[in-house]
């Protein structure tokens, strides 16, 4: 059955489409247009004469970054610390929210002190010169270690599982320990296997928040070989300044005035940004369906 | 049992990472001895025959916290503790140094000050001018008077006592040394007038000599269409918006116009009496506001200034919108070597700024040591310092230096991979190198002399320039050809400005350039700022020109007077009356 649609719902329409149309854009444009100038000859960006089809097209600014073995270094690292990193949440996590899960004393007597003990953590914290003594103290500086370590447990992805886990039926427990399994079991046959859509949600979480990350890198690693990838973006980004090459080092060399920054900037934020585009169609459906999941208890 | 395949996972990569981790402690390679034995200085005399026993153990350690360019670039295995420099430290010196902590613009600033607070500063350092003079104040560096006497070679003795040592002097605390700055060449920061020539000859004008005839080349460059293109769409003379910067701001600079009436933005300046004054207060000052002020309101200056940086004004410029600024030396590196680009017919070239007086025009030079290099009071061998840095002068700035050396040690041209970037502590002279190289290019070029007698390095820029003009010299095939002849050609701006500036002594040096004085550090950034919008109000005309007058009372009584007088002091001290 077809419902005709009121004059007042069509405006609507049209208007709510003009106004997320536009927001898309303003996302999307920016991108393209970086998408554009890292393709582009240097005195077309000089000129600021590029806007969203490359101008002069080259691909200089990418042979720039591609030939510096850096960006390997660092993508290795990353990828590194998000497999590493996810186990290592991953698996705290897990046995983290199992027992936090129980909600009935006699299984878990001082659940509620636990609770509080984590969650604390949560809007706490010791802040920056405090965590970094800590983690120079435990020698962890320079050490591949300092990306994982500190936040090895976000409690946001705990709570997450935590209410998914309550969510599932006790009966399902209790037949369990009946037949004779132990709570180790329980948790690895039973209640693993059943939560996969929140672990995928929280692995989601979790790879983001690995990939993305790069103040640690910045404090904890005290050479830039040792950079994550996102670390020497910034590094880059921020630091690159091509009007601080002076004439003198552009008569020495004049390779560096091949490029300018936005060029090198642009295709380096492309070349950071894109593999992680990839996966994230993929897990996109998850990150949605999954935040809400277990938020309603019977 | 999932579990215990994790676990066994999360150790095999607890394995690898601790065995990459390890994978640096490096044997010395020997692929670059032969470029480097033999030829080090006296400094490596005695380091020789450690090196010649193969064994490890015999190198000394030295650790080391390096600020980065930012622009290194590692080829195959090398990286920052193995290359080209650090093996030839072992081989030739016998010295190991470590790089413990790196990192480029204000993220190494954090790591200093993080090394500070927690007492961690490992042997060797490079400090800025703020933490050098504090650190070596409270006795944490070393003092390396005798160090230097004793093993810098005769070149680098050279390379930084060129000018006379006034920047050397301000390493020292209480007559003793406690750093080599990095050596600033001054006489690369005067500004230039850049002026498209091919407007000139369409509006059949010439180059301007005084301040009148360049308000009147900027009126028609803003009003007679000079590039024909029938279209209202060129300003008279390009400026961007920092007025008062230390660090100078090219191109769109202020300082070249300022100076056409004896006045410098943020400049120190000792009087003929001997005292020295902050010359963004004096009355040339003023005159100069009035003067833009009426430049702006017959519509010759792009009322955006205000808010266009040297990016945004480059901008301008690479699109041919702009036909003229005051810049440095370097322009034809930056927008214009853009703007030739984009349209070849374009040509720019250099002129002496114009005088507003009967008194010629002399542009101010800054010294701006960006950094000291320094050795921790607890190292074991602060005399390493100055056996490193003797290194970088030999392979790079010696007269003996070869093409081969240039590639192991320099730029090697084919790949554009600067090795130089690895080096520790390096430096180049005082005095630009241009100084020299121009001449021996010009003296090329006549035929007095041969490019085999010439230092390697300007013969590189020689082949470029003689080619340049060999193939007609056609800008739009060669633009990099163009940059060079620019540069330190015929028509550079090394050879036909600055060359004459130092000639009749028309350059003024501003005379402070040490570490902030304690109330420089409370009141200047604030003085500044005054200092800038009340400039940026009167040009604009939101402020009437006598403001000014307030606004240098102003000046004095909030910190300027106190400023002033420890200028004085930190003067006295540094150069002893």
């Amino acid at each position: 059955m077809k419902v005709k649609e009121s004059f007042g719902r069509k405006v609507f329409n049209v208007i709510n489409y003009i106004i997320l149309g536009i927001l898309g854009l303003s996302c999307l444009l920016p991108l393209i247009n970086l998408f554009a100038i890292s393709f582009s000859a240097r005195y077309m960006v000089d000129a600021n004469v590029v806007t969203f089809w490359p101008k002069g097209f080259n691909t200089a600014a990418y042979e720039y970054i591609l030939s510096n073995k850096q960006y390997f270094q660092s993508f290795a690292i990353t990828i590194g610390r998000v497999i590493l990193g996810w186990l290592v949440n991953l698996v705290l996590i897990v046995l983290v929210a199992y027992p936090l899960s129980k909600d009935d004393p006699r299984i878990f007597r001082c659940r509620k002190y636990y609770t509080w003990f984590f969650l604390v953590t949560m809007v706490f914290n010791g802040g920056l010169i405090p965590t970094y003594l800590v983690v120079s103290k435990l020698h962890m500086i320079n050490s591949f270690w300092a990306l994982i370590l500190p936040e090895a447990l976000p409690m946001f992805c705990v709570l997450i599982t935590m209410n998914f886990f309550r969510g599932l039926p006790k009966a399902i427990e209790e037949a369990a320990l009946v037949d004779g399994a132990n709570w180790w079991v329980t948790m690895v046959q039973i209640y693993l296997p059943l939560s996969k859509p929140s672990l995928a949600t929280v692995s989601l979480f979790i790879i983001v928040n690995q990939w993305n990350a790069w103040f640690d890198g910045l404090i904890y690693m005290n050479l830039p070989e040792k950079y994550p990838l996102m670390t020497y973006l910034q590094s880059v980004v921020l630091k690159f300044d091509v009007t601080k090459i002076t004439s003198e080092q552009l008569m020495l060399n004049p390779k560096l005035g091949e490029v300018t920054g936005r060029g090198i900037k642009g295709a380096l934020i492309l070349l950071c940004t894109v593999p992680i585009l990839m996966i994230y169609p993929f897990l996109q459906r998850y990150f949605v369906s999954g935040v809400v999941m277990g938020s309603v208890k019977e | 049992m999932r579990n215990k395949k994790l676990l066994a996972l999360l150790l095999v990569g607890a394995m690898t990472v601790s065995m990459t981790a390890c994978g640096n402690g490096g044997q010395p390679e020997s692929g670059t001895s032969d470029a480097g034995a033999g030829e080090s200085s006296d400094a490596g005399a005695q380091g020789e025959s450690q090196a010649a026993s193969s064994d490890n153990g015999d190198l000394i350690e030295v650790t080391y916290m390096h600020k980065l360019n930012g622009t290194e670039k590692y080829v195959g295995d090398d990286d920052i503790n193995n290359n080209v420099y650090t093996r030839c430290y072992a081989d030739d010196l016998g010295i190991r140094l470590n790089y413990v902590i790196a990192a480029a613009g204000d993220d190494y600033t954090q790591k200093l000050t993080m090394a500070i607070a927690s007492n961690d500063l490992p042997d060797l350092m490079d400090l800025p001018p703020e933490e050098f003079a504090e650190l070596a104040n409270a006795g944490m560096l070393a003092d390396i008077t005798d160090a230097y006497d004793t093993y810098a070679s005769d070149l680098l003795k050279e390379t930084i006592e060129v000018d006379g040592g006034i920047q050397l002097a301000s390493a020292r605390v209480d007559g003793k040394l406690y750093g080599i700055p990095q050596l600033s060449a001054a006489d690369g920061t005067c500004d230039l007038l850049w002026i498209r020539t091919d407007w000139l000859e369409n509006l059949g004008l010439k180059a301007p000599t005084t301040m009148d005839e360049l308000v009147e080349v900027a009126r028609a460059f803003r009003y007679d269409d000079p590039d024909g293109n029938g279209v209202d769409d060129t300003w008279g003379i390009g400026f961007q918006q920092s007025i008062v910067t230390e660090e100078g701001a090219s191109p769109g600079s202020f300082e070249g116009f300022f100076a056409g009436y004896g006045a410098y933005a943020c400049g120190w300046v000792k009087g003929d009496d001997g005292k020295i004054s902050y010359s963004g207060i004096n009355d040339g000052m003023k005159e100069a506001l009035i003067q833009l002020n009426q430049m702006y309101q017959d519509g010759l200056i792009d009322p955006e200034f205000g808010v266009k940086d040297t990016v945004k004004l480059s901008e301008d410029i690479a699109s041919g919108k702009i036909g003229m600024f005051y810049g440095l030396e370097g322009m034809p590196w930056g927008a214009c070597k853009s703007n030739i680009e984009n349209n070849p017919d374009a040509e720019w070239q250099c002129f002496p700024i114009v005088s507003a007086t009967s008194e010629p025009a002399k542009p101010i030079t800054y010294v701006r040591i960006a950094r000291y290099y320094a050795a921790n009071a607890k190292c074991e061998h602060p005399e390493a310092l100055v056996k490193l840095a003797n290194v970088f002068q030999e392979k790079i700035n010696s007269i003996d230096a070869t093409e081969e050396t240039l590639n192991a040690f320099g730029v090697d041209p084919a790949t554009g991979v600067n090795f130089a970037e690895y080096a520790a502590f390096a430096m180049d002279p005082a005095i630009q190198k241009c100084n020299t190289y121009y001449a021996e290019i010009k003296s090329t070029l006549n035929g007095e002399t041969t490019v085999d007698e010439i230092h390697p390095e300007a013969a590189r820029y020689y082949n470029v320039i003689k080619n340049f003009i060999d193939n007609g010299m056609d800008k739009g095939q060669d633009s990099l050809g163009w940059n060079y002849y620019k540069f330190i050609g015929p028509e550079g701006s090394w050879n036909t400005i600055i060359n004459d500036y130092k000639a009749n002594d028309k350059l003024v040096q501003s005379v402070f350039f040490g570490a902030p004085t304690p109330s420089m550090s409370t009141n200047l950034p604030a003085l500044n700022k005054m200092q800038a919008e009340t400039c940026v109000n009167i040009i604009m005309g939101t402020q009437p020109a006598d403001s000014f007058d307030e606004f240098v009372s102003n000046w004095k009584s909030l910190g300027g007077d106190a400023i002033t007088e420890e200028v004085g002091e930190w003067y006295n001290t540094t150069f002893g009356e």
